[in-house]
């Protein structure tokens, strides 16, 4: 049995909001089924001991002064960057 | 005079007022017209406002202003890493035309240490590659031979570097994206501790394996370059706080009884017989150096290419989840609703290599499969991290390979992701337990270079750059450079 099914794969694609052709939903089922036999095989290794790795940072509750930081939200370089601008705003489209 | 191959040649050229940094500039600039329509190592090349920064580095020298420690150097960084300069793409179609508000700290620090920048390197889309194919703006060419890789994901970084496009250049290392292109094209790469440098404005793919860091000619030039990118960042809460040594003064330090421990899995099937050679070679030259070489097995080896993978991926399907054409990404699609809308825009934006990993992240991460893959590659990862713990009470630093075979032909592993992914065998066991890793060129094969891979303890990069200097400067693979002749 495929590890993958294109149905799986359109099921992800969906839940990932990627528009995929039928053409590329199958091509990366086959694919991603290859990859995947591949590393089925970390299922045998023993982990009854073993908890979760979560972060790697080894921090906890790590905070900062709750200060604005000028250069980071100066408006004239966030209108300089953006692709659209009317009046001084940011010009996005329509909400739908 | 001589264009200056290091950095070290360089700013001595510069104290001494045998170049300027305009002359030092311009020759780095007519190094890029030569290689780039070969190689294709920068996505922008910042010529006018490189040469404006070098007026001003010259002016500041001539002021006899006290300045920092890249003053007047060039330097390229990869496309991934946001600048207040240029476009910021990632290589993807869907950022074409992103421009940054603000700059990642690492920017700010080079700017600060008076490096002037190039321009922005190509990359695989979003970091997610070995060899550099998979970008929106063309495939990077080897130096070394223009119908092989150049390694990815920084491919355009390295390939800079060995070129002599730049004397240094910025990368990012997330699963061996800088110490795999580091080996394919000969210069040195550094992956650093996680946590070593700040990501603060570097566009995440994997968040807990992500670390930027340098390339260069030598391994002094690369200590130099994160002594000036290293250390904690407020605006990154994973960076750490932990004290920054001087790297450069590890290079020249006596390697005389130095532990290295030689992984016999780094050497197992799939190791081309021509790499294991040049290593071994390698490991041979340290003991003539006064190291001692003793064999050791971290038998989990094997088993990271699965963890990483599978972490990384499930990491960048919920990274990339902003790129949805509100937020970020301005390709035009006509939708009548919102979901018409996000999934024209993701499907359009994104190359095929990204598709698969938000696809392989979403299965790892979803009810039902969950347990089985990403909660089980987290445990296995812990394991890892345990077993590269016990190792090191044994040994000051590991040594193998980087990669299990040298720089491999355009197009040869483009459609098969798995032999893709296994490029990457010898690099994601580091990665995922976090540490750092140097790639040392140690010898070429077949016309095409080897890397030496040096592993040390978290926080210990003084090690490897120690052991690294050492080897390089007995042998002379750094002076050697792909010459235009290739072309």
């Amino acid at each position: 049995m495929a590890i993958i099914t294109d149905d799986e794969v359109a099921r992800m694609a969906l839940l990932a909001r990627l528009g995929l052709t039928a053409a590329e939903q199958h091509d990366a089922a086959r694919k991603l089924g290859t990859v995947l036999d591949h590393f089925t095989a970390i299922q045998s290794v023993d982990t009854t001991a073993a908890v979760p790795t979560d972060a790697m940072s080894g921090q906890h509750n790590v905070k900062r002064t709750d200060t604005v930081e000028h250069e980071l939200c100066e408006p004239t370089a966030l209108l300089e960057a953006a692709p659209a601008t009317l009046r001084a705003h940011i010009q996005v489209k329509a909400v739908f | 005079m001589k264009q200056p191959q290091t950095v070290a040649e360089a700013l001595a050229a510069l104290d001494q007022h045998e170049i300027t940094v305009h002359e030092l500039v311009a020759a780095t600039l007519a190094r890029i017209e030569t290689w780039e329509p070969k190689i294709n190592a920068f996505i922008e090349v910042w010529r006018d406002e490189a040469l404006a920064v070098a007026a001003q580095r010259d002016a500041e020298r001539k002021s006899g202003k006290p300045h920092g420690v890249l003053h007047g150097i060039p330097v390229g960084v990869k496309d991934l890493i946001c600048t207040r300069e240029g476009h910021t793409t990632a290589a993807s179609n869907m950022l074409r035309e992103f421009r940054s508000p603000y700059e990642a700290t690492v920017i700010t620090r080079l700017n600060e240490a008076g490096a002037v920048i190039v321009g922005k390197t190509n990359l695989d889309e979003f970091a997610m590659g070995s060899s550099t194919e998979y970008s929106a703006f063309g495939v990077v060419r080897n130096p070394w031979d223009v119908d092989a890789v150049a390694g990815g994901s920084s491919g355009g970084s390295a390939a800079a570097v060995a070129s002599g496009e730049a004397l240094l250049s910025l990368g990012t290392d997330t699963g061996g994206s800088i110490r795999l292109p580091a080996s394919f094209c000969g210069v040195v790469g550094l992956k650093p501790t996680y946590g070593r440098v700040s990501r603060f404005g570097v566009i995440a793919y994997g968040s807990s394996l992500d670390q930027v860091g340098p390339f260069a000619r030598t391994v002094r030039d690369a200590a130099l370059l994160l002594e000036v990118l290293a250390g904690h960042d407020p605006r990154d809460a994973t960076s750490g706080r932990q004290r920054v040594p001087s790297y450069q003064a590890a290079c020249g330090q006596s390697i005389a009884g130095v532990r290295i421990g030689v992984p016999k899995e780094f050497f197992a099937e799939g190791v081309s017989p021509a790499v294991a050679e040049k290593v071994h070679a390698a490991c041979d030259s340290l003991k003539e150096l006064g190291a001692e070489i003793k064999e050791i097995s971290l038998p989990l080896t094997p088993a990271a290419i699965a963890v990483y993978y599978l972490i990384a991926k499930a990491e960048a399907s919920t990274n990339l989840a902003r790129y949805d054409g509100l937020r970020f990404g301005n390709i035009a699609v006509a939708a009548d609703t919102l979901l018409e809308h996000y999934l024209a825009v993701r499907g359009m934006g994104f190359g095929e290599e990204v598709k698969r990993a938000i696809l392989m992240g979403s299965y790892a991460l979803s009810a039902g499969y969950y347990d089985a893959w990403y909660k089980q590659a987290s445990k296995v990862r812990t394991l890892i991290i345990k077993e590269y713990e016990a190792v090191f009470r044994g040994v000051d630093v590991i040594a193998g390979p980087v990669a299990p075979e040298t720089a491999f032909a355009i197009g040869s592993k483009a459609d098969d992701p798995l032999a893709m992914y296994l490029s990457d065998a010898l690099t994601v066991p580091l990665s995922v337990a976090g540490l750092p890793a140097l790639s040392v060129p140690c010898g070429m094969a077949a016309g095409l270079p080897v890397g030496l891979q040096l592993v040390a303890p978290a926080w210990q990069e003084e090690r490897i750059f120690a052991v690294g200097h050492a080897y390089e400067q007995a042998h002379d693979w750094w002076q050697r450079m792909p010459g235009t002749s290739n072309l």
